[in-house]
């Protein structure tokens, strides 16, 4: 055990020595990262927000107004504004114009202005879309109230009722449309986080992270072989050595994942801490097939080169800078083969769900053989 | 001069040793970001909505219909509905029952399509309200079917069937002359901007592919920075011989020169490459983009060859800075 705990120490001197001369860089990255979490911190509870300025100010307007705006509070942040600004902020600014309520309830046409200030392109299409959307149902009930008044006009029916019937698909067809969102029976699945929200790349980078953390690390083992290619001739054998890895894995793991914890107590995300046991063991797997990997390369240059480009590739197609939803239909079948898209999976699971023991269990023992097979590499090698 | 090239020689002898098994991956990066520059900028960009029909009526027909540049309709099953939306294949899942075009005209207007989103995505409603919206010429038209045939029931039964067809032909002809504009005038560019857009930036604003670019941007820019990163590890490994080379009498500034040469060359290489695939799909502006962050990157690589005492740290601080760079982009975009 001495052995061990000398050989940790030894490690983790070398490693801080390493850390420290960088350690005016390191506090930048840190005040930087820092940055990016308050910014996720604060991220706007909606989607969008929209401002409007009513230029019509009789009753009649506002009515029709406040209904037309109210329809769209579910998805959006509305807001009145009360003058026209110089320089307009939110996703998107309204314009009514005086007598707009009236024309349109006559069927004329005298269009309301609306600007998409949004720079993001997606949003930008989405917003103009659902405008043109908003416009069609505008449309669509002019031409079907339209038409059903020729026929009224038809059954000559006198004035009174005519006006009754008139008044009663308006009413009708206005209450539709301003209740549209109720024609869905809103079901939401579990608490899995959803693709654009701040917990879903919360998971995404943590794990991210993790694994360009255990390139990192896998990749010292290379230097480790060099350095201590004479520590084999004194008293250490190969388990000492390998366990004296193992704890120093362990511990890094540890450190990150409690990093993590409190990155996520800060950005306010809740969800079953089961997740964080999980992606720690998830991580120690995966470090322990790496240091086999290693053994492939002589440079930890080439080694790290290969790794995080290999870790790019897949960790774009396993939904990190985009949600997979995002990428075309055909890609989906690619996705689900890459091992990146089916750890994040696994591990959001976790965090909905709770660690699952038999999981655990599993991941236990799938250790178990790759530990042996780092103790087998080393005796063979003996790193000479 | 002389001196700048003779170290350049040098040392690229040194640096690029070994390249012939980094080449593979080389190609593949070119071929990978000529593939996705080409693919997402024509194609991608949009996203996903499933829908299960389990009715087949104009109105069910409706849904798939929908006309967008940023929503994929996709027709599923409701089994592969679900576990594509917990596998965020998906933003939302529609099912539109048996029967629900009957409730319509029954007048109901609660609960008729079911909508499935994980919880807290604030897209989903959105979308769905897109959506519901699109086909709601198609929910007026049952409407007023049954709003006609009460009409005709309690005024004059007898010719209903008649009046229905030419009411219906009416509905279409009007539907038919309308025209987007009529109640909505929709602009992208607020009126006290228009004289600050220059006519290039404000066509570059209607161009398809902005978040998709943004996509292969942040893809193409990690795998180059790699790239350069390998070639400034390198050279790294070789200041141990900064002393004897200053010995021979050259300066600092040719050691730097040099290192820049060292690691512009791949960089040229790979942005003439690029540029086929850039020019072939009328991407120069994201090529450009492209380039301009290269260029950065190489700096960047340059000055930290000069901070960094310990090799080991060098590529741990170097993405670290990269990802804060996605982290902090993907945030601002985000939130504007």
């Amino acid at each position: 055990m001495q052995n061990v705990i000398l050989l940790m120490k030894l490690d983790m001197i070398l490693h801080g020595k390493s850390f420290w001369r960088m350690k005016w860089q390191f506090l930048f990255f840190v005040l930087i990262f820092s940055g990016a979490v308050l910014m996720a911190v604060h991220q706007p509870p909606k989607l969008f927000y929209i401002n409007y300025y009513n230029e019509d100010t009789s009753y009649a307007s506002r009515l029709a107004i406040d209904n037309f705006i109210s329809a769209l509070k579910g998805i959006a942040e509305i807001r009145e504004v009360k003058n026209i600004p110089e320089n307009p902020s939110g996703d998107a600014l309204v314009i009514f114009p005086a007598g707009f309520a009236e024309k349109w309830q006559h069927f004329q046409s005298f269009p309301a202005r609306i600007y998409i200030l949004t720079k993001n392109p997606i949003y930008q299409a989405l917003l103009i879309e659902s405008f043109q959307a908003y416009e069609s149902i505008m449309m669509a009930s002019e031409s079907v109230i339209s038409a059903y008044n020729e026929e009224l006009d038809y059954l000559q029916l006198p004035s009174e009722q005519w006006i009754n019937a008139n008044v009663q698909i308006s009413l009708d067809f206005l209450a539709m449309a301003f209740n549209r969102q109720q024609f869905f029976d809103v079901k939401n699945l579990e608490a899995l986080p959803a693709a654009l929200t701040k917990s879903y790349f919360y998971f995404s980078f943590s794990l991210f992270g993790g694994l360009f953390l255990s390139i990192y690390w896998s990749s010292a083992e290379i230097e480790r072989r060099r350095r201590y290619r004479r520590i084999f001739l004194s008293r250490i054998t190969s388990w000492q050595y390998l366990i004296a890895n193992l704890f120093l894995t362990i511990l890094l793991v540890c450190i990150y994942v409690l990093v993590l914890l409190g990155i996520a107590n800060i950005m306010g995300l809740s969800f079953d801490y089961g997740y964080f046991p999980g992606l720690a063991l998830v991580l120690l797997v995966i470090n322990l097939i790496l240091r086999i990997l290693t053994v492939f390369f002589q440079s930890e240059i080439d080694y790290s080169t290969i790794g995080v480009a290999i870790l790019f590739v897949f960790a774009l197609f396993g939904g990190v800078f985009l949600p997979i939803s995002f990428l075309p239909s055909a890609w989906i079948e690619v996705v689900h083969l890459t091992p990146f898209y089916q750890l994040f999976l696994f591990l959001t699971k976790q965090a909905v769900t709770g660690l699952n023991l038999s999981v655990m269990i599993i991941w236990l023992v799938s250790a178990l053989p790759l530990v042996l097979g780092n103790w087998l590499l080393i005796r063979r090698r003996r790193y000479a | 001069m002389l001196k700048i090239i003779l170290l350049w020689q040098v040392k690229q002898r040194i640096v690029y040793r070994g390249l012939a098994a980094k080449l593979s991956i080389g190609v593949f990066v070119v071929l990978l970001t000529g593939l996705l520059t080409a693919f997402w900028i024509n194609q991608s960009n949009a996203v996903r909505v499933y829908v299960v029909m389990e009715e087949s009526s104009p109105l069910a027909e409706a849904f798939l219909n929908i006309k967008s540049q940023r929503i994929i309709i996709e027709e599923t099953d409701l089994e592969r509905g679900l576990s594509g939306l917990r596998q965020y294949q998906a933003e939302a899942l529609i099912i539109i029952p048996k029967g629900a075009s009957e409730k319509i005209l029954s007048g109901q207007t609660q609960n008729i399509f079911e909508l499935y989103y994980l919880h807290g995505n604030q897209l989903a409603p959105f979308l769905a309200d897109r959506i519901i919206s699109d086909v709601f010429a198609q929910i007026y038209d049952l409407a007023g079917n049954r709003q006609l045939t009460e009409l005709y029931q309690k005024y004059r039964k007898h010719a209903l069937a008649e009046r229905k067809r030419s009411y219906q032909q009416r509905v279409a002809e009007l539907e038919k002359d309308m025209t987007t504009g009529r109640y909505f005038l929709i602009s992208e560019i607020w009126p006290n901007q228009l004289e600050r857009i220059p006519a290039r930036e404000s066509k570059l604003r209607d161009g398809q592919g902005k978040m998709a670019e943004l996509g292969i941007l942040i893809t193409a820019a990690g795998i180059n920075f790699i790239f350069l990163l390998y070639f400034g590890l390198k050279l790294l490994s070789e200041r141990n011989k900064n002393d004897r080379i200053k010995l021979a009498g050259f300066y600092s500034w040719h050691m730097l020169a040099s290192d820049a040469l060292i690691l512009l060359l791949p960089q040229l290489l790979l942005f003439l490459v690029l540029l086929v695939p850039a020019w072939m799909y009328g991407a120069l502006s994201f090529w450009i983009k492209l380039l301009l962050i290269g260029l950065i990157s190489l700096v960047f690589n340059l000055l930290l060859i000069r901070t960094v005492k310990e090799k080991q740290i060098y590529f741990p601080v170097a993405i670290g800075v990269y990802m804060l760079g996605i982290v902090i982009s993907l945030g601002v975009i985000w939130n504007r």
